[in-house]
């Protein structure tokens, strides 16, 4: 399948210009990469040592992800999300930024489950709004960060509000702009399942008295997470992977002679936070570790920045948007969160 | 919808379930040989270990179906088309599962060792622990300097952070308190308590200024203040460093034992080197390194990486633009790497 074909390349060409960009913005000279081959036995070790840690970490709440994606599928009718949601797209904006506080996900397992809502009929800022929210407005985050900074309990708070405002803005964005679907038509598989729906339906119905037959759909709610991992999983992989190679060669020391001034900062640590694709439970420790280096502001923005976009989940969600939608959230967000994130600085000081 | 399954589409059955057990197997293995903390903190294991009876789940069901396929009994199945895996070409297979089977073998073949020296070199050695709290409370003062991006790495030049209660001392304290919220103004009164009676009776309070922030770390310095030699547990590693540095000037002279491993870089002196520890949050991607400068006359002896436990009398010295902790060491011994070389947060400190 020649379309296959691209869409990998693609996927893996980015990836590459990614991490060609990010070592020549951090001063590598290329010729280093040749030096690759010739990595010495301790460094490999730390590469395996965050890849492993990666995987290890994500991949519970990935598996939660894909059962409760095809749980949804499975058991939840075609369109009763699209009861659920208001009418009104701002008011469901602002539900969606807020559901986190109630169904809090990590963003690992976000993808599956609301690339599945969107299918059912959620609308996309509203599905938008809630990926980007639900990382980091939820209580376990906030403990987080709140414990990650003993010193300054507004951190945690101002997180949420930026966090707030940057879903918001990019839901009512999205609402606004967005004409046709984003949605990624996956070359045979997703077309089959739309497809087969009609037929499926039908059959199920009739048989859907039997508890034999119950049993069976049961199962194959397992049978779907099963491709549903698979698909995620190897973006996982990936993304794991090169954050585990960002990790062990780019030094941080390197990173802060980076910036210039307080606008510098900002767009640094952003950077960092999508490079090193961390946990939105675990980031406000790291970030803790810049205090002092960066501005407050600048800190803020790579917590309210690092679980919208990252890294792993731009690869994740390339399986499920279209590029180019990916492309322009993330510059969407970029920008918001920047904005946002500067403006706090200034009231933090 | 009543096409049979084919054969290819058992085979991709066999090998996802493959996957899968291979995945949900090699983190109980990791368990079984106690090593599944080198990757993941102790407080995410159980979702770790509930995400192995997930994946041994989906591949029993993806084993069932398979072998009912095989057996031609296709009947019962509600819904086969939909959890028939999509069908690319084989090509694209091969690569699809080489992903997953490839990076598992290695994790299996190669061996579990931690992230050590180097990776805290890449990520920074943090020689000032409790920068974070000291940083809140000189602010005011060198906010400035914070925002031109300077590139100190633990700042920890404040007046307060030798909390010597002399008059002076507490004037200043005063000083950079202006602006701040309600907190400071209580610090700074107990700072200057130092000459005047605290409201307090207790003569360690002069020593240990309690604020909001680190009121934890002021009662656990008053409590190991009196004792003979302070050890940095590993249960309470973080939370001790953050103490002897944030009250450094009380504890200088002090005696202290420390564990960890040897670290340099090109900006610790021949004679020195640092002891540290990573700290982890929840898996060791988000490891920091957290130690304390070593001053020895036999710092040459010893390798990086090599575990040792130090004892010696605590000061500070400049490093950088910061003061920092230094620990003259009177006694090295050379010690085997702990099982669970990482640190973690305490939850019982402090309460």
């Amino acid at each position: 399948m020649p379309g296959s074909v691209y869409k990998w390349s693609l996927n893996l060409a980015t990836a590459g210009c990614l991490v060609l960009l990010y070592l020549i913005f951090s001063g590598h000279r290329l010729t280093e990469l040749a030096a690759l081959a010739n990595i010495p036995g301790s460094q490999w070790q730390n590469i395996k040592t965050v890849f492993v840690s990666i995987f290890l970490e994500a991949l519970p709440f990935i598996l939660l992800g894909v059962l409760v994606s095809s749980a949804l599928h499975l058991f939840v009718p075609e369109d009763a999300i699209r009861r659920w949601i208001p009418r009104n797209r701002i008011l469901g904006v602002t539900i969606a930024c807020l559901l986190g506080i109630v169904l809090p996900v990590c963003e690992c397992g976000m993808i599956p489950i609301v690339r599945r809502l969107i299918r059912k009929g959620m609308p996309i800022p509203v599905g938008i709004a809630y990926v980007l929210a639900a990382p980091v407005i939820n209580p376990v985050t906030y403990a987080a960060t709140a414990m990650a900074f003993p010193s300054d309990p507004r951190i945690a708070i101002y997180r949420l509000i930026l966090a707030f405002i940057a879903a918001f803005c990019a839901g009512l964005v999205l609402h606004w702009t967005l004409k046709g679907n984003p949605l990624r038509p996956e070359k045979g598989h997703a077309h089959r399942h739309e497809h087969n729906h009609g037929h499926g339906h039908a059959h199920l119905h009739t048989r859907d008295r039997s508890g034999a037959v119950r049993g069976g759909r049961f199962l194959s709610v397992f049978g779907h997470a099963a491709d549903e991992f698979f698909e995620m999983g190897k973006f996982l992989l990936l993304g794991a992977l090169l954050t585990a190679l960002v990790q062990t060669f780019v030094s941080r020391a390197e990173l802060v002679s980076l910036s210039g001034g307080t606008f510098g900062a900002h767009v640094l640590m952003m950077g960092f936070a999508y490079a090193i694709s961390l946990c939105s439970t675990s980031d406000a420790f790291v970030a803790s570790s810049f205090a002092g280096v960066f501005p407050k502001g600048a800190l803020l923005a790579f917590l309210v920045f690092g679980p919208m976009i990252d890294f792993k989940n731009t690869l994740m969600m390339l399986t499920v948007f279209r590029a180019r939608f990916v492309a322009n959230l993330t510059v969407l967000v970029a920008v918001v969160v920047l904005i946002a994130s500067l403006a706090a600085g200034r009231l933090i000081g | 919808m009543t096409e049979t399954l084919s054969r290819g589409s058992i085979v991709v059955r066999l090998v996802r379930a493959v996957i899968l057990a291979g995945i949900a197997f090699y983190i109980v293995h990791l368990h079984n040989a106690g090593r599944l903390t080198l990757y993941i903190a102790p407080r995410m294991t159980i979702y770790v270990k509930l995400a192995a009876v997930g994946l041994y789940l989906v591949a029993a069901v993806l084993l069932f179906e398979a072998l009912r396929a095989w057996n031609g009994s296709r009947e019962e199945e509600a819904c086969e088309h939909c959890a028939e895996p999509a069908r690319p070409s084989a090509l694209r297979q091969f690569a699809l599962y080489g992903l997953f089977l490839v990076p598992l073998a290695v994790f299996f073949l190669t061996p579990d060792t931690t992230i050590g020296s180097a990776m805290a070199s890449q990520k920074g050695m943090n020689l000032s622990s409790a920068a974070g709290i000291k940083e809140k409370n000189r602010e005011p003062a060198s906010r400035t300097a914070a925002e031109e991006g300077t590139s100190s790495e633990a700042p920890s030049v404040s007046p307060d952070s030798a909390p010597i209660p002399s008059g002076q001392d507490g004037g200043n304290r005063g000083d950079g308190e202006v602006g701040g919220d309600g907190g400071y103004a209580d610090n700074g009164g107990l700072g200057g308590g130092g000459r005047d009676v605290p409201h307090s009776s207790d003569p360690l309070d002069a020593l240990f200024p309690p604020d909001p922030f680190s009121e934890a770390y002021a009662e656990y310095g008053k409590k190991i203040y009196g004792s003979p030699l302070i050890e940095v547990t590993e249960k309470s590693y973080m939370e001790i460093l953050t103490t002897l540095d944030l009250y450094s000037g009380a504890f200088a002279g002090h005696k202290v034992r420390i564990s960890g491993f040897v670290y340099r870089d090109s900006s610790v002196p021949e004679d020195k080197f640092v002891i540290g520890r990573f700290a982890v949050q929840c898996c060791a991607a988000d490891a920091m390194p957290y130690g304390i400068l070593v001053d020895s006359p036999d710092a040459g002896l010893h390798d990086d990486n090599e575990w040792l436990t130090i004892t010696g009398t605590l000061a500070t010295t400049k490093y950088g633009d910061n003061d920092v902790l230094l620990l003259k060491a009177e006694e090295a011994v050379k010690i085997k790497a702990p099982k669970d070389p990482y640190v973690y947060g305490d939850l019982d400190f402090g309460t």
